[in-house]
């Protein structure tokens, strides 16, 4: 019973101090950037979501002069993965304007950046029950991936690291939107997407969880008469991340996807205009959002602002 | 990347409690079987059955022992064929593997993957020693399959040990209590690990990974080896301090698996004796002791060590690579036992050598362990010298410097004794001065809500 009473006091303690750090005024910059930006979207707004590759791979101010009739968004979130994508995405349909969403799919399922908790807590939005959408075949990944996403939320709240650079002003990297920097880090265009990686059918990987996110998002964008495409990282950092999402974008119908032809795979395909093995830098994202933009041009993607099929 | 997350472990762990309050002391035990089946099951999913069969296979080759004359290798050979499959049939580098992002899709079933099990090294290697020493007449059978179950599968020692002989937990089953000292015993050293595991080693890891993503080539990659040699014992000896922990709420003292302060050892003998101890413990007397013992003119000794050495690597991934790393171990060790070296085991300048010696020899290994294959390892050597200083984050290094220090400076003072003994004859000042400093170190510079182990990929 003594121990009890020591850990009722060490908990207060504790509880107390995190709750003071919480009070705390401090000014959430990119937080209220991301909120201004998605709501001032409108019909003629298209948003990337993605992770730091969309960050760091399209450049919005050149797309937007390439494609006058739009204005294109970068949304990109360093770190983000394919759960937080879907939040965002669920977010962009369900609370804002924006027609047109691009979707890059991201091979790790689980967990949230720091940025999208933070977001999600100021917009009220909750992350667990957006978890309970994404049900695959295997009962076992299900619960799994429940526990890690609660166990996600509840170290972002226990974990003051981020509240505590904010206090100390210690400036960290713009963590969503266009991030451009001109290095090259990288001499080998091994990371980069190649057409014979394309021809990868199956994979070793369950993918079930993945395709119910995908479905979800297509239901909920039909509902809101919004689009919505899909689209491959052109970068890849491990080759498991092959075996997932290339698999899994062949499962999806041609007309909701951005679809890669040859010339987009070798105009990007030089280790020059890498960062890093998992990024573009400001010349490769120059011409990769050129690319882009044509894409986006003879596949109609605009166009065919109609509910997704 | 096997990593435990706090809510899943917290759960855990409440249950047991909760259940060793409600079952009356006898069959106490009870209330440690069911949490351990759950984890079993959360983390191995239907893959779980291979270890039942494996439980009932040690279970009736344990009964049949002393009354019938079976021979070792029948029972040696039936529980360690899941092992060996497991390893032969796995794949990739367990360094890539192990920096790659946790994918939570599942792989679909193959045969190759039936028995890529989290924990089945360490199931196998205790259910082997419950046989062998049944065998060799140190314990007589237990009759109770299920208490058989729990010392197989105890939840604190699952993942990565630290391997205990059947009589040496078996005993400690039976006298499960939760009491004032036992949970502040358990809690002192859970944040112990936790300090470690959360602070010291990720940032370890970061420097690690950023000199590694930056090209770092030439002699500088002796600077990774040494930080994955330091990570490593961190990252390792947080996962047995935490663990020894959990099981310490109930009672039940884990053994030691590491030295305070192991990356000062001056000799690699030296080393062996403070690092995965029960592990060296495990093949010392099941393996190198059972050849030892027919070797009778010791003409052999060298050889069965090196054989030893290998078995030990090739446990930890079959490839050309991690051979090699064995090979060198075992002839370190062989060739340090030639030369008399008990000079170094004295205070003072010699010793200080010797542990720069070590350090220098054990990167160069630590080197060769993470490099995927032969040629990776050759090439990072032999290109162009390059350190990627503007890479690496003085915010980062000021808060490695600094944990790791302070590790350091308790870790000093816990050679002798465990943290929680430690802290036990200190004053209640400078007890809560220690949990309050940890916990806030913990709360500010961690930034994982999981807990991660290297060792539970193997």
């Amino acid at each position: 019973m003594k121990t009890v009473g020591k850990l009722s006091i060490f908990s207060t303690l504790v509880f107390c101090s995190l709750y003071l750090v919480e009070q705390l005024p401090t000014e959430d910059q990119g937080v209220s950037k991301f909120k201004n930006i998605a709501e001032s979207t409108n019909n003629h707004s298209v948003a990337f979501v993605g992770s730091s590759r969309t960050n760091r791979g399209i450049n919005p101010s050149v797309i937007s002069s390439l494609i006058q009739t739009h204005r294109f968004l970068n949304l990109g979130i360093s770190g983000s993965t394919f759960f937080s994508n879907y939040v965002i995405t669920n977010y962009l349909i369900e609370q804002t304007s924006c027609e047109v969403i691009i979707f890059e799919l991201s091979p790790i399922i689980s967990n949230s950046p720091d940025f999208v908790h933070r977001l999600t807590n100021s917009l009220d939005i909750d992350l667990y029950s957006y978890s309970t959408d994404i049900n695959g075949d295997d009962h076992g990944s299900n619960f799994r991936f429940k526990v890690e996403t609660l166990n996600d939320i509840i170290s972002k709240k226990i974990f003051i690291k981020q509240k505590v650079k904010h206090l100390l002003n210690v400036k960290s990297n713009d963590e969503f939107g266009y991030r451009q920097e001109s290095e090259n880090r990288i001499k080998t265009n091994a990371s980069i997407l190649k057409p014979q990686d394309l021809a990868v059918t199956s994979s070793a990987y369950d993918l079930s969880m993945y395709l119910q996110g995908i479905a979800q998002l297509i239901k909920k964008a039909n509902s809101k008469n919004r689009s919505i495409r899909f689209m491959l990282p052109l970068t890849f950092r491990k080759e498991t991340e092959k075996d997932i999402i290339i698999p899994l974008f062949h499962q999806i119908p041609d007309s909701l996807k951005v679809l890669y032809d040859e010339r987009i795979l070798e105009a990007v395909n030089r280790p020059e205009l890498l960062l890093d093995a998992n990024h573009f830098n400001s010349k490769g994202a120059k011409i990769l959002t050129h690319e882009i933009a044509r894409l986006i041009q003879e596949q109609k993607i605009l166009s065919s602002l109609s509910p997704t099929r | 990347m096997y990593s435990i997350n706090f809510v899943f472990i917290g759960s855990i762990i409440s249950l047991g409690i909760v259940l060793c309050k409600l079952i009356p002391q006898k069959n106490r035990w009870i209330g440690l079987l069911l949490p351990s089946i759950l984890l079993l099951t959360y983390f191995a999913g239907e893959k779980s059955t291979v270890l039942i069969v494996m439980w009932l296979f040690t279970y009736l080759f344990g009964r049949a022992i002393p009354s019938r004359d079976i021979p070792s290798w029948t029972y040696v050979l039936v529980i360690l064929s899941p092992l060996v499959i497991s390893k032969l049939t796995e794949q990739g580098n367990h360094f890539k593997k192990y920096t790659s992002t946790t994918l939570i899709a599942n792989i679909q079933f193959e045969w190759s993957y039936l028995f890529q099990i989290i924990g089945i090294s360490y199931f196998t290697f205790l259910a082997l020693s419950y046989l062998i020493d049944i065998k060799r007449g140190y314990i007589t059978p237990e009759s109770n399959p299920f208490k058989l179950l729990l010392y197989l599968i105890y939840f604190p020692t699952i993942f990565s040990g630290p391997l205990h002989r059947y009589k040496y937990l078996n005993k400690q089953f039976e006298g499960i209590k939760i009491t004032d000292e036992s949970v502040s015993s358990g809690l002192r050293l859970m944040l112990w690990g936790l300090f470690k595991n959360l602070v010291v080693a990720p940032y370890l890891f970061k420097v690690l990974n950023s000199l590694l993503k930056n090209g770092v080539s030439g002699p500088f990659y002796i600077i990774c080896g040494f930080l994955f040699f330091l990570y490593l014992f961190v990252n390792f000896s947080s996962f047995i301090d935490l663990f020894q922990g959990i099981s310490q709420l109930f009672s039940i003292k884990l053994k030691d698996n590491f030295r305070s302060r192991a990356y000062l050892s001056h000799s690699r003998q030296h080393f062996w004796r403070g690092w995965h101890i029960t592990l060296n413990e495990w093949f010392r007397d099941y393996f190198f002791f059972s050849f030892f013992r027919r070797n009778r003119n010791r003409s052999f000794i060298d050889l069965i060590l090196l054989i030893t050495f290998l078995m030990i690597a090739l446990w930890h991934e079959v490839s050309l690579i991690v051979f090699y790393w064995g090979i060198l171990n075992g002839t370190w060790i062989i060739l340090e036992k030639k030369f008399n070296n008990k000079k170094w085991q004295k205070p003072g300048i010699i010793r200080i050598f010797g542990t720069l010696y070590h350090s220098f020899f054990a990167s160069i290994l630590a080197m060769i362990f993470i490099s995927p294959s032969v040629s990776a390892l050759i090439d990072r050597v032999t290109n162009k010298p390059h350190f990627p200083f503007d890479q690496l984050q003085p915010r980062s290094i000021a808060i490695l410097v600094a944990s790791f220090l302070l590790m350091d400076y308790f870790a000093k003072k816990t050679t002798t004794i465990k943290i929680n003994d430690f802290l036990e004859s200190k004053s209640l000042t400078y007890r809560w001065s220690y949990y309050l400093l940890l916990t806030a170190i913990i709360l500010v510079f961690g930034n994982s809500g999981q807990i991660d182990n290297y060792y539970n990929q193997f």
